[in-house]
């Protein structure tokens, strides 16, 4: 169970829960500009992720702020999501130290007594494959593991590279990588909250760059849902994946081929949710907006057909009878809001309106959209004693870091 | 594919091909395909044939090795040959290459260029350093891959053991990508910048950032990586690469 400062999110069980792309350098911004992501960018991703009520997490570097020197991004990054949003965020794994800071930041933001017994946050614990558990990644895991935060213990998959060139066998050697990790934290915080994790995508072998809704990955994601429900643990997938450059076919098709297997396999955290492109090296404001509708589309799939309403919907059909239509029907209009998703940002008008419209493709619109959402965009205020209590402690800890990497 | 090859489209079966029998022309023209296939075995054969007739190390390395490398190179560019075909061929040239780098440097000649490779301090990605690696060995560079989470001492200290013309290093993270700064830097302090090349590489970098660094060049991926390697090494004084490009200019002019 992942707290809020206004609700909670349950990872496991039947729950499905979503989280946005997540470490990308570069962005795909508003002008389509693929360029170095900002802190200013990562401010917009967050608040973008508060308000779509289809991420249950806010993420956390959901693309990488350049602009801000090395030693101290990871204090903004945790600044940033404390500050624009209010859902469960992630915390920095790179160095024990910068774990640690997310845990301060996140104990001043919430209140020591209630992180104790409240996990707020969660985060990712790469295992380098083949079979390597490293000491950096430890050290985080033991940070977040003694602070009662969640790990999510996750082999990283490039297959064909890391693993062999079996999508079967793939699974055994990740399998065993993150039964390794999570018993490697349960010996040393016994109970501590913990996600059955991995990231999968295969290699291409013309250039070893990542490739994602390939076929195999989808069983592989099937087979992999088995085995975590065999040993009743939540598990975290990677959903909207794919290497294209822009949001176009190849970003739309290699998304959803890779989620819906995911989707089936009942996935609990499927992070990489909304705007990932080029294999994570970019965060697209346009692929995040679309795919936080394809989301919300494929929550409703997941919640399965709905009886509630069958014997008036069936009342409707014996009204109605041959020939006629159902669209003025009291049925009909008690229930057409809610009965069939109606996405936004897909146009299915008629050509000439279109046309009259701009004609703009799924792009444009999406980015749009985008620029609306944080047009109308209000603060889910943070109290302002926390508030002066992070920068306080960003400033202090500001001063004791290095300006550079050494 | 050029030719045929013995593997595939030939009708000989393997055993039946005595390279001994071809002359020099066919059997360098039966080199450059068992390159193109990944065959080390006979790859070090046609080696040790070329050399007991008589052929300098240099003429057997560019002229058999060199140049079936350069036919691989190309149709890996063009999407013909997929990565664990080209570390076969790879491996088959380094087999090649361990027989002629002693012969090489006991006659004086140009030798092809010794390259230091690693991920910087912070970063383990090291995929693909490990087949830019790989790949510079099979264009007949001696690489000293040196790992990953590289600090800069150790940089340095290989670069000296191992008198070596090019560093090269890799980095995935934006978060590690300044340590190449840290490297040049201390490169420059200690009057060393310029005896070496330094390329740089990794999915996040771009050629903006390797000039900021202090970089020679930045290469987007490994063949990229192979052909700056060369170019570069054609203005040092005595590298293959240079006599290659001098007998290339005469033979023009
Ligand atoms: C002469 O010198 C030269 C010349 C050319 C050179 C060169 C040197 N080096 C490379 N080249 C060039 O030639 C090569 C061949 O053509 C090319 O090499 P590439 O490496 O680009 O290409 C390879 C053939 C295939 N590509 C890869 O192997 C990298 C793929 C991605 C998906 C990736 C992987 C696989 C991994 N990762 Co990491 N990982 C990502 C990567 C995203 C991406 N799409 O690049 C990236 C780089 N990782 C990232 C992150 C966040 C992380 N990773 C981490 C860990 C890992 C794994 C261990 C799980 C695994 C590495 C396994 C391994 N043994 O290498 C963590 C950091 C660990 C650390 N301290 O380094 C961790 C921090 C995640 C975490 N929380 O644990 C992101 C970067 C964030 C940032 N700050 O910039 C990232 C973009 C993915 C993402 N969206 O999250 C060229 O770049």
């Amino acid at each position: 169970m992942a707290a809020t400062r206004n609700g909670a999110v349950l990872v496991g069980g039947d729950s499905m829960t979503f989280a946005p792309t997540y470490g990308s350098p570069f962005v795909l911004d508003f002008e389509n500009k693929r360029r170095y992501g900002t802190i200013e960018d990562l401010n917009q991703f967050h608040k973008l992720a508060y308000m779509q009520k289809s991420m249950h997490f806010t993420g956390g570097i959901i693309c990488e702020p350049v602009d801000v020197p090395v030693p101290k991004r990871h204090l903004h990054i945790a600044y940033s999501l404390l500050k624009w949003s209010d859902k469960p965020l992630m915390g920095a794994t790179t160095s024990r130290e910068r774990a640690e800071d997310s845990v301060a930041m996140a104990q001043l933001a919430f209140g020591e007594e209630f992180i104790r017994d409240h996990t707020v946050m969660t985060s990712i614990i790469n295992c380098n494959s083949p079979l390597v558990w490293d000491s950096t990644m430890l050290d985080a895991l033991k940070v977040y593991s003694e602070n009662n935060q969640s790990v999510i213990v996750s082999p990283f998959v490039l297959a064909g590279a890391n693993t062999p060139a079996s999508s079967t066998a793939s699974v055994a050697q990740l399998n065993a990588e993150a039964l390794a990790g999570i018993a490697f934290g349960q010996a040393w915080h016994a109970g501590a909250p913990t996600i059955y994790g991995q990231f999968l995508v295969a290699v291409s072998m013309k250039s070893g760059a990542p490739m994602a809704g390939t076929p195999e990955l989808g069983l592989m994601n099937l087979m992999v849902g088995q085995l975590a429900r065999r040993y009743g643990l939540p598990w975290r997938s990677s959903g909207m994946l794919s290497g294209s450059k822009l949001t176009d076919a190849q970003a739309a098709y290699e998304s959803m081929a890779n989620m819906f297997p995911i989707m089936f396999a009942r996935s609990n955290l499927i992070m990489h949710a909304a705007g990932w492109l080029e294999g994570g090296l970019t965060a697209g404001f346009a692929k995040f907006m679309l795919d936080c509708e394809q989301v919300e589309m494929l929550y409703r799939f997941a919640q399965g057909p709905q009886f509630g309403d069958f014997d008036a919907a069936m009342d409707a059909v014996r009204a109605v009878g041959p020939g006629s239509h159902y669209l003025g029907t009291p049925h009909t209009q008690e229930h057409f809001q809610t009965a069939f998703f109606l996405p936004d940002l897909a146009d299915n008008g008629t050509y000439e309106q279109w046309l009259a419209e701009g004609a703009k493709d799924s792009n444009q619109r999406a980015l749009e959209a985008a620029r609306k959402a944080l047009d109308e965009y209000e603060e889910p205020k943070l109290d302002e004693g926390r508030n002066e209590a992070l920068l306080d402690y960003m400033a202090k800890r500001e001063a004791e870091l290095p300006d550079d990497v050494t | 594919m050029p030719g045929g090859s013995r593997q595939g489209d030939s009708i000989m079966a393997d055993d039946d091909l005595d390279l001994s029998t071809l002359p020099d022309d066919e059997l360098v023209a039966q080199m450059h395909d068992d390159l193109y296939d990944g065959l080390k075995e006979e790859i070090e054969e046609g080696v040790n044939l070329l050399l007991g007739r008589g052929w300098t190390p240099y003429k057997v390395l560019t002229e058999a090795l060199v140049e079936g490398m350069r036919i691989v190179g190309i149709d890996f560019r063009d999407g013909i040959l997929f990565v664990p075909e080209v570390l076969m061929a790879a491996n088959a040239m380094k087999g090649g290459m361990y027989i002629l780098r002693p012969l090489l440097a006991e006659t004086g000649a140009e030798k092809m260029g010794t390259v230091v490779i690693g991920t910087v301090k912070g970063d383990i990605h090291d995929i693909g350093k490990n087949l830019v690696g790989m790949m510079l060995e099979g264009a007949g560079f001696e690489v000293f891959d040196i790992g990953i989470n590289t600090p800069v001492e150790e940089y340095l200290e290989a670069l000296e053991k191992h008198d070596a013309d090019i560093l090269g290093m890799s980095a995935l993270l934006t978060t590690t990508m300044p340590y190449m700064k840290v490297v040049v830097d201390k490169m420059k302090e200690k009057g060393i910048r310029n005896d070496y090349i330094v390329l740089v590489g990794g999915a996040p970098l771009n050629e903006e950032f390797a000039n900021s660094v202090g970089a020679d060049a930045y290469c987007r991926d490994a063949a990229v990586a192979v052909e700056t390697a060369k170019q570069m090494m054609a203005s040092r004084q005595g590298s293959v690469a240079a006599r290659m490009k001098a007998d290339a200019a005469a033979a023009g002019a």
